[in-house]
């Protein structure tokens, strides 16, 4: 009852802080001491990502207190106990979290640039469906967990490969083709995958579902070890591709008039996006909802323009996946993070179209 | 003298002719109207001016240089498609700064003084300073073409292409952009347009290109070449040219 009553404090706090930010942010004249209202809007979630970050070091089974964190932080903490629970449990996980958030975030604001299409998520692209199929094949051959990841990440990509070659037609990526391509091998996959489902004993079926539905439990630095330098590598390169992709708005001829390849750039975003997808699914399993709206939520707090809402987007994925993370360990039984963000994420952001409507912004 | 010309263009897909032998040549501070039925090449030969398809036969040059040989292509043609459309709820600002892209280095975002000089200029010449940070959502037809027209106009370039332009506006909005484009040829840029309206040729351009089904019927300053005769066989209808105070207008 407790924690419910502070998930219920924290999710007020946090809906108050954004709507607070959209106030300002959508007053772009607005400036204190020469900094943009969009820099302080910024620095602002990247303080709040770095309290959150700090409260899921301390919360979980066994509470650290902010002075043994501190203790450990500056190398004089004497308990044991203390330093394996950050160092080895909670660290790892919560960096997971960090990482998997920031990856879904920004490459669903780049698919959703480079597809012109507001619905468009990671997932859309038959990711989730290869990654999908590879993992509940894994699990009904009994196989090692040590494959799991391995197998989810190639899943996603070779599932996104084709997804691509099938829209590739002389010389050019059509947008219609790539999504319809990628909803139907989409449903190719998910068909065998259900077939392999229904063959599985019901252990097999609960850790199927729960890695379907997105879990950070139990992660380690070893999930981290081949994952976080393509997620780093291509985070920072999608910052370069803010300029293509605000060109990538406009009609294919006056973008192109502008001196946009638009098959280059639909090449490039779908290898980053699909890689920064691939490893943020080999290390927490489906996690919905981020790579969807969180986009949505950095446009309503920055505006259309993708040299904010790519950054923006990173650290409120980041943010939300953390502080879902979070929530998850405060009950009994843990839940999986997928279902926590979208949980809470999805009325929160019902919420915040229903206010832009009224007031006659969308 | 920086001319554009087009000498024997032909464009085909899988051996289906669209354009055919096509060859004029406009100079600095011309107009040149495209006129014809729908389905007659117009906006085919708008796209191969602007270099986004090439042709399948002749030469397109712009100043002596071939097209394909062109450099800075970005910061020379500007086109304002029948489609021309954002999709994101991006300010006018926000519109007008992608026209400058093609000057900033590859890998930078960041604006220099020019840049941002160039930005203003076109969004005042439009008229639409008091809008620079409404989103283009909130705009009316007519404003969000002026803006359009600030982008094309931030681009900088010699050439300015606009397929129907005055697609959807009111009259005064047509107004306010055909003004607007006679500045701009009269500060010495190449416009090429298509309109329908044949008043609208008649009053403001200095030549006229009439198109039936991927020909060229005839090409001339407007004043020779817009005349009952001509029209008639373009568009296959009985088309009257009077006089009324000095000004040309069609009947039909």
């Amino acid at each position: 009852m407790k924690w419910f009553l502070y998930t219920l404090f924290i999710g007020w706090v946090w809906s108050r802080f954004l709507e607070l930010m959209i106030e300002i942010a959508k007053d772009t004249r607005n400036h204190i001491a020469g900094l943009s209202m969009k820099f302080i809007s910024f620095l602002g979630l990247l303080w709040i990502l770095v309290i959150v970050f700090v409260l899921s070091l301390c919360v979980g089974d066994s509470p650290i207190g902010f002075e043994d964190l501190w203790d450990y932080v500056s190398g004089t903490s004497s308990s044991e106990t203390t330093v394996l629970v950050i160092r080895d449990i909670r660290l790892p996980r919560t960096l997971a979290a960090l990482l998997t958030g920031s990856a879904l975030g920004v490459s669903g604001a780049m698919l959703q640039g480079m597809l012109r299409n507001p619905l468009a998520s990671p997932f859309l692209l038959g990711i989730s469906s290869g990654s999908g199929v590879c993992v509940v094949i894994l699990f009904s051959l009994n196989s090692l967990a040590y494959w799991i990841p391995l197998g989810a990440w190639l899943g996603a990509v070779v599932s996104a490969l084709i997804v691509f070659c099938i829209a590739y037609d002389q010389k050019r990526i059509s947008l219609e083709r790539l999504i319809l391509s990628g909803v139907a091998v989409s449903s190719v996959l998910g068909s065998v995958q259900a077939i392999f489902l229904l063959r599985s004993d019901d252990t097999r079926i609960q850790n199927s579902l729960t890695w379907l539905s997105g879990t950070l439990a139990g992660r380690e630095w070893g999930d981290l070890t081949f994952t976080w330098i393509p997620i780093v590598l291509c985070l920072l390169c999608s910052f370069v591709f803010a300029k293509q992709l605000n060109l990538a708005l406009l009609d294919d001829d006056t973008s192109r008039s502008l001196g946009l390849s638009l098959t280059r750039l639909r090449i490039l975003i779908g290898v980053c996006a699909t890689l920064l997808t691939a490893c943020s699914v080999c290390i927490a399993g489906l996690v919905g909802f981020v790579g969807l709206v969180i986009p949505h939520i950095a446009r309503l707090l920055c505006g259309g323009n993708f040299v904010y809402v790519l950054p923006f987007s990173g650290v409120l994925g980041a943010l939300t996946v953390v502080a879902g993370d979070l929530i998850a360990r405060m009950y009994l039984w843990e839940l999986p993070v997928g279902i926590v963000t979208a949980l809470f994420g999805s009325p929160f952001f019902i919420y915040l179209l229903r206010k832009r409507r009224m007031e006659g912004n969308v | 003298m920086e001319d554009l010309s087009l000498s024997d263009v032909s464009y085909s897909i899988n051996s289906n002719s669209i354009l055919e032998k096509i060859s004029f040549s406009v100079g600095p501070g011309d107009w040149l109207c495209i006129a014809g039925c729908n389905g007659s090449g117009k906006s085919t030969l708008l796209r191969l001016m602007a270099g986004l398809i090439g042709p399948s036969h002749g030469c397109i040059q712009f100043g002596g240089t071939a097209f394909k040989d062109l450099p800075d292509k970005d910061k020379k043609i500007s086109i304002l498609s029948q489609r021309s459309n954002v999709n994101a709820c991006l300010t006018v600002q926000d519109l007008v700064c992608l026209g400058r892209y093609p000057y900033l280095p590859s890998w930078g975002v960041r604006f220099s003084e020019a840049d941002w000089e160039q930005v203003s200029y076109a969004i005042d010449f439009v008229g639409l300073n008091d809008l620079r940070d409404r989103s283009l959502d909130s705009l009316s037809g007519g404003e969000r073409q002026r803006a359009f027209l600030a982008l094309s106009l931030a681009q900088n370039g010699s050439i300015l292409l606009l397929d129907e332009p005055t697609n959807h506006l009111d009259i005064v909005a047509q107004n306010q952009i055909l003004n607007l484009l006679e500045k701009m040829a009269n500060s010495g840029k190449i416009i090429v347009s298509v309109f329908h309206d044949l008043n609208h040729i008649s009053r403001y351009s200095s030549h006229l290109a009439l198109m039936r089904q991927g020909q060229l019927l005839e090409f001339g300053p407007t004043d020779h070449v817009f005349r009952s005769q001509s029209l008639s066989e373009t568009f296959g209808l009985a088309i009257r040219v009077v006089e009324h105070e000095g000004q040309r207008c069609a009947l039909y």
